[in-house]
């Protein structure tokens, strides 16, 4: 086993840069045993050949931890982590611009006899804002090696790394940790030391950064705050729908290359058709998404990066706080417009226990990406285009009212659960506005990339398996000689429609949905799939979008195509979702309460859209 | 009654004005018996220097706090209003 390093710091001093430029990349993100709080690790070679694992911990301002996340780093600085290997060294990363409040929760991690490295990190900036630090001093005065580095250009790297692998050479890994939870007078001690310890090394304090204070003027003003905030999100939900379509073409051509290749190039028999229909076809209509969530992800990390997402929190606490939210649930909502997978998980940074519930029960309304195929397909076959209103179209009013209702109903649920099943006090804000940086492409590139093996797993194997057995329950038993009906009607996907028809009979569905939404709950997209293995089946191929939209025009009424859109806002359709829920509160009783909300307006939002719509077209 | 009327918290402040945190009163309304450190912890202590730079738009209820040679934080009312301060001129 390789000696372990854990990088420790406050959120925002730059601990994920040093990071990605210690380890360059080879890292693997996976999960502590037993909870999912999101575990990082790299290797690191120092020059003389030895190696080191490298831990990235969450940022703290301290260990009295409250939140999952901070619980875990918490329990990893004190190795208390089951049958993990406790650390060897800390290397704690200070912000060298707030250098007295960085050295406080030094401080306390000194006090628990862990050998220690300073690594001052955006040196030059504390240099430009005439904050010179006497490294000497405060090497002294710590009693610990001090590195000066700017993570974000690799200066200082080589040191650190050597530094690193002389102080783990010189001491053993502590035996005994100790730490007990500070009170309010070890911490204003503490405080007060930090204070002589940077005033000893700093002749004058670090200006305060012009820069941010002029950009927050605008940027957190009344008025122009919030038009900036909600000009931003209607530029990225158009960009990621606009800049997503060209590349979504050419994965789509491709696939359906690959499947007309498979089948003009293989003997015709079941293996070929699996080959085609399922397993192409499937994962095709899953690898379609990548654009968009990948489009979604970088201004998310562009936000989180330059500084300007815990603005949104601020900007957006009042609003969220009226139903009950905290501003910090803005993030992880905002990330289950892509998948509420990321988000449900990054719900781990709110600390109350109440509000992080409301947030990951909620978390599944707001319009992921894999209902967007089911709504641009109904959308595109229903819904005429017309421009309306001086200049909007048709199509797209209606794709945006289907994201707001999510949102209102969102709102909704947060309201009756702050009410009913989910009591409590609300939690305080306290939140860090980080000073504004410019992104680094490293750290765009490195956090696309994590997440995009995420995505790619999921399509490799969760949908992978469940398009095959979807294909599979489609095409088998075949029809019987001179049947009449469609071949999927004999099938047991045909069978299992069958009997749930009846209940779906109410809110307008046909069996052609029943079928398709068999496979459709274990995951939305799959639906689709569902749909076109259903038609395609039957109809033979040529441009699988336009024939598909073309069977449904035909076979199904306007009202069936309505309720299937509002079915689609609230249906609990995504088994990823609720065993992430599971695993995120760790009891059957949450998802099971999500699913079943879910369902119950999904149910009542169809019968309500698909009578009235009903009775209104005559 | 008096000394009531003197202490005056951070929540009662007006924007961009200096003033010196006199203490942080543990008497909360909050049910969070972590308070008290965790406002430590950001750098809400006593002899410290803030000031109100930014009001939510939607009101006084959050509200962003510049602490002098420290960190700039967003905060509501209710943690606001346990931090003591006295206004300098």
């Amino acid at each position: 086993m390789h000696p372990r390093i854990a990088l420790v710091g406050h959120p925002n001093c730059g601990k994920t840069s040093l990071f990605n430029a210690l380890t360059h990349g080879h890292q693997k993100t996976g999960n502590y045993p037993g909870v999912t709080v999101e575990r990082k690790e790299g290797l690191l070679q120092a020059p003389n050949g030895k190696t080191f694992t490298l831990v990235d911990l969450p940022g703290l301002y301290s260990l009295l931890a409250k939140s999952p996340d901070e619980e875990i780093a918490r329990n990893v600085i004190l190795g208390k982590i089951g049958q993990e290997q406790p650390l060897d060294l800390l290397v704690y990363v200070a912000d060298a611009t707030q250098l007295a409040f960085n050295l406080r929760f030094l401080l306390e991690l000194k006090a628990t006899g862990i050998p220690m490295i300073l690594a001052l990190n955006m040196m030059d900036l504390a240099q430009k804002r005439e904050g010179l630090i006497d490294l000497k001093q405060l090497a002294h005065d710590l009693d610990m090696p001090v590195i000066p580095i700017v993570a974000t250009k690799d200066q200082g790297i080589n040191e650190l790394v050597q530094s690193m692998s002389d102080t783990q050479q010189k001491h053993a890994r502590p035996t005994n940790i100790v730490w007990q939870k500070p009170d309010a007078l070890q911490i204003r001690q503490r405080y007060q030391q930090a204070k002589i310890i940077a005033a000893n090394s700093q002749q004058r304090a670090v200006q305060p950064a012009r820069w941010t204070q002029r950009l927050d003027k605008i940027i957190l003003h009344p008025i122009a705050g919030p038009i900036i905030l909600f000009s931003l999100l209607l530029l990225i939900f158009q960009a990621i729908f606009s800049w997503s379509a060209l590349p979504q073409e050419w994965i789509e051509n491709t696939f359906i290359g690959i499947q007309q290749w498979v089948t003009t190039t293989l003997p015709d028999g079941p293996f070929t058709r699996l080959l085609a229909d399922g397993v192409i076809a499937g994962v095709g209509g899953v690898v379609v998404f990548l654009p968009q969530i990948l489009l979604l992800f970088f201004f998310i990390l562009l936000l989180e990066d330059s500084g300007y997402m815990a603005r949104a929190a601020f900007l957006m606490d009042r609003l969220m706080g009226s139903v009950g939210l905290n501003g910090r649930a803005f993030i992880p909502l905002l990330s289950s417009f892509a998948c509420a997978i990321p988000g449900i998980m990054s719900a781990r940074t709110i600390e109350n226990q109440r509000d992080r519930l409301i947030t990951i029960l909620i978390a599944p309304l707001m319009t992921c990406s894999a209902r967007l195929p089911v709504y641009t397909l109904l959308i595109g076959a229903f819904i005429p285009v017309r421009t309306v209103w001086g200049g909007f179209n048709q199509q797209g009013l209606v794709l945006f009212s289907l994201y707001l209702i999510g949102i209102l109903g969102s709102f909704a649920i947060a309201l009756l659960l702050k009410h009913t099943l989910v009591k409590g006090t609300p939690q305080p804000l306290l939140l860090e506005l980080p000073s504004y940086k410019l992104p680094t492409l490293r750290n765009l590139w490195h956090g696309l990339w994590d997440r995009a093996l995420v995505f790619m797993r999921r399509a490799g194997t969760i949908i992978l398996a469940l398009t095959i057995i979807l294909w599979f329950l489609s095409s088998y038993p075949g029809a019987p000689i001179g049947a009449t009906e469609p071949a999927i009607t004999y099938s047991y996907a045909g069978i299992l429609g069958g009997y749930l028809e009846p209940v779906l009979r109410p809110i307008g569905f046909n069996l052609a949905i029943a079928i398709a939404l068999i496979p459709g709950f274990a995951a939305r997209e799959v639906a689709v799939a569902g749909l076109a293995t259903v038609y395609a089946i039957e109809a033979t191929e040529q441009g699988l979008e336009t024939t598909l939209s073309m069977s449904l025009f035909q076979s199904w009424e306007l009202a069936t195509a309505l309720a299937f859109l509002a079915w689609y806002i609230f249906a609990p359709q995504c088994m990823s979702t609720l065993a992430v829920t599971r695993r995120e509160t760790n009891s059957w009783r949450w998802p099971i309460i999500m699913f079943s909300y879910m369902l119950l307006l999904a149910y009542g939002a169809a019968f309500a859209t698909y009578h009235v719509s009903s009775y209104l077209l005559g | 009654m008096q000394q009531r009327e003197e202490t005056l918290t951070l929540d009662k402040l007006g924007k961009n004005i200096r003033a010196v945190i006199t203490k942080i009163c543990p008497e909360s309304t909050i049910n969070d018996n972590n308070l008290e450190q965790r406002l430590l912890a950001m750098g809400f202590i006593e002899g410290t220097t803030v000031t109100i730079r930014h009001f939510n738009w939607l009101g006084r209820d959050s509200l962003v706090v510049e602490i002098e040679e420290g960190a700039i934080i967003a905060l509501r009312k209710a943690e606001a209003s346990v931090i003591c301060i006295q206004e300098l001129h």
